[in-house]
């Protein structure tokens, strides 16, 4: 046994095998402990989704959403609210293709913001059972009204009321919202004087 | 000056050698502008909330009383500059470079009444404490009227000791000599109010930091010095003439020698920046009651026949102050507020604000003089001129292909938007307009990402809650069922205790009738 030892070759055999016999346990016990909760890609895909909650994707919410493009089992193009940039960013996290916005769920819009004319409210609570975001305010038989800066504009409250005293008007722009745009590319040269020669 | 040792200079990276065009107005001094027809005065400031509004049209309102107060801790309050009658409160242009409009409280001044500026509140005591002070700053709607405009209350409590004020007498864009004119007529308010900054912020030092090629005034304020030295050691530092030398960070990095960190503010660095005009307004403020209702502003250009350093009431139209000097306006004009460099064209009606240091009238240049922008040729001149050490041709490309990512990496948000990497690119590309252009969409990119972070927030609170819910109901039919299942339960055994007490009673009643059968 001794003399087993002290053969260099058997030596590293046993050093290396125990290193990787160490590591591998150390490996598999932290696979388990650490483990993330949930699918990350999920998470990833949730972040770049707009969180409007609308549900025009075909699903109820972002996150379902989320999920079902993380198991490849929708497309990357069903989000209006997210629009053509939402798209884009998540082809590039997915490493895919950018498609266009599948018309099917509708076309890219300004933002929204819902409005109850309060004098025709019945107060029978629907629009506030629809609102995903809690985003309206109201009791039985009291009126109702949109807590605007919290609307998302789904518009998920529109449908449900049964006085059609709901609408969705466009957000207003105040002017601290505006910014200073990219200026109009330049005739769209962007060769050199000599380069643009040579390409005639 | 002979008595005190030159202060040393840090070399800092980049700037520019601008003709400065300053000779028209530097020596005029200052002149008080008539009283215009009209004050707007915008209730929305470049910083807070809107302001609460305190008057209601047709109502007359004192010199110096409080039209409008802020919401919030950063607010700015508005003072009416004359005696006057609320005409309106509405809609009028802003000084914006797109125009916009925006809710204006419109003076119309008394017929009787002069521009001076009374002093409406008591003086400050001689000795009052730091909190008092910084009330009456606040109060009186003291801000910078060099750069941003930010509240100085705010800006005198630091939250990081401050050793050195620096006072900003750079003036460093061509053309204006409103600060200038300024330090030549009343050095002594300046130096009064530094001294009493210096003495809230705790400073040890003070700066006045002058670029070279105004050594009148430079010798005017050493001499006040020599003559009632203050009790903070003060010196006049006399900088070279280079552009952007008035930059905050680029001015302390040249009085100091210390680099103010990305993303940080000087006090972090122990020293704190201030505008000589917004020491002037301090010292008024509090030692003289005098409420800054006014400012001055350099009026010039190529088409203006009298250009000057005009003492105006904020609120005064743009317009008015350019007939006042004889502007000659042409349909090819064009009305530049603050200086060539980073001022922004402004519509003719907007009014003057507290941070318009000068109004410049330039011709727009045809269309044979305007050159197109090329293409980029990457000869780097735009990086050997930066202030900020950035690399502009880079952020160009980033911001032009909307890499907001990459631009931001390369410190987009350092650059200072001086203008230096536009003036010397031989292709004169708007380089500046693109930084804007990223920086706004990042903020605004950053301002959704927020609010979906919260509508995601909600979304998931109202998810749970949701759950929690049918869970109860969940809980409660299922107690329900049981106790339905236990009475059902409790019934029959009672149905069976009942029918054998019946059977027993019947069974008394009959004694004489033979027993019922023995069931089989």
């Amino acid at each position: 046994m001794n003399a087993a030892l002290n053969d260099p070759v058997v030596l590293a055999v046993l050093v290396l095998g125990g290193l990787g016999l160490f590591f591998g346990i150390l490996l598999g016990i932290s696979a388990v402990l650490f483990r993330p909760k949930g699918n990350p890609l999920v998470e990833q895909i949730n972040d770049i989704l707009p969180q409007t909650q609308c549900g025009q994707c075909g699903f109820p919410g972002c996150r379902p959403y989320a999920e079902a493009i993380a198991a490849g089992e929708a497309q990357i193009n069903r989000c209006p609210p997210g629009g053509a940039q939402g798209i884009t960013q998540l082809a590039d996290l997915l490493d895919v293709e950018p498609l266009p916005l599948n018309a099917e769920h509708g076309t890219e819009a300004p933002p929204t913001v819902a409005y109850i004319r309060e004098d025709e409210c019945i107060g029978c609570t629907k629009c506030i059972q629809a609102c995903p975001v809690d985003a309206i305010l109201g009791a039985a038989r009291l009126m109702h009204t949109i807590i605007a800066d919290e609307c998302t504009g789904c518009d998920l409250c529109v449908d449900p009321c049964p006085v059609n005293c709901i609408e969705m008007v466009l957000r207003d722009q105040p002017t601290d919202n505006w910014q200073w745009t990219l200026p109009a590319a330049p005739n769209a040269v962007t060769l050199i004087a000599t380069d643009a020669e040579r390409v005639d | 000056m002979g008595t005190q040792r030159a202060h040393a200079l840090s070399p800092v990276p980049g700037g520019v050698r601008l003709p400065m065009h300053k000779e028209r107005t530097r020596d005029l001094g200052i002149i008080t502008a008539p009283l215009p027809k009209r004050l707007l005065l915008p209730l929305k400031a470049p910083f807070g909330a809107e302001l609460a509004v305190r008057v209601q049209a047709g109502e007359q309102v004192v010199q110096g009383q409080l039209l409008a107060a802020p919401t919030d801790a950063v607010g700015i309050p508005i003072h009416a500059p004359v005696a006057a009658t609320v005409l309106e409160i509405a809609p009028h242009p802003l000084p914006h470079p797109a125009a916009l409009h925006g809710s204006c409280i419109v003076l119309v001044p008394l017929p009787n009444v002069t521009t001076q500026i009374e002093a409406t509140l008591p003086p400050c005591p001689p000795v009052s404490s730091k909190q008092v002070l910084l009330e009456r700053i606040r109060s009186a709607g003291v801000s910078g009227m060099g750069g941003a405009g930010f509240p100085s209350a705010l800006k005198l409590s630091p939250r990081h000791p401050i050793q050195t004020l620096i006072l900003n007498g750079i003036e460093c864009e061509p053309y204006i000599t409103a600060d200038e004119a300024l330090m030549r007529e009343r050095p002594t308010e300046i130096i009064a109010g530094a001294e009493l900054v210096a003495h809230l912020l705790g400073a040890n030092e003070i700066l006045i930091a002058i670029e070279g090629n105004k050594p009148e005034a430079a010798d005017i304020l050493r001499t006040v010095l020599d003559t009632s030295p203050p009790k903070v050691p003060t010196q006049v530092v006399v900088t070279p003439t280079r552009y952007p030398a008035g930059g905050e960070k680029q001015l302390v990095q040249e009085l100091t020698g210390r680099e103010v960190p990305s993303g940080g503010l000087p006090s972090e660095v122990g020293v704190a920046c201030q505008n000589v005009a917004t020491m002037a307004a301090i010292y008024r403020a509090v030692c003289l009651g005098q409420l800054p209702l006014s400012r001055i502003v350099t009026v010039t250009g190529v088409a203006v026949a009298q250009p000057a350093n005009y003492e105006v009431l904020i609120g005064t139209p743009i317009s008015t102050l350019l007939a006042v000097a004889g502007a000659q306006l042409k349909d090819d004009c064009r009305i530049v507020a603050g200086g060539p460099m980073m001022g922004v064209s402004v519509p003719i009606e907007a009014p003057v604000i507290k941070t318009t240091n000068g109004v410049l009238l330039s011709m727009e240049p045809s269309a044979e003089q305007a050159m197109e922008p090329m293409a980029c040729i990457r000869c780097g001149y735009c990086a050997e001129v930066c202030p900020a050490t950035l690399l502009p041709q880079q952020l160009y490309w980033f911001a032009r292909s909307q890499e907001h990512e990459k631009a931001e990496q390369h410190h987009l948000f350092d650059c200072i938007e001086c203008g230096a990497c536009a003036y010397v690119c031989p292709s004169r590309i708007p380089l500046v307009q693109y930084y804007r252009a990223a920086k706004a969409e990042i903020r605004r990119q950053q301002r959704e990402k927020s609010l979906s972070d919260r509508a995601r927030d909600r979304f998931e609170v109202r998810q749970q809650r949701e759950q929690q819910r049918l869970a109860e109901q969940e809980e409660r039919r299922r107690q329900r069922r049981e106790k339905t299942r236990t009475t059902a339960a409790n019934s029959e055994r009672d149905a069976i205790v009942k029918a054998a007490v019946e059977r027993v009673r019947q069974g008394e009643d009959s004694t004489d009738k033979p027993p019922p059968p023995p069931s089989t």
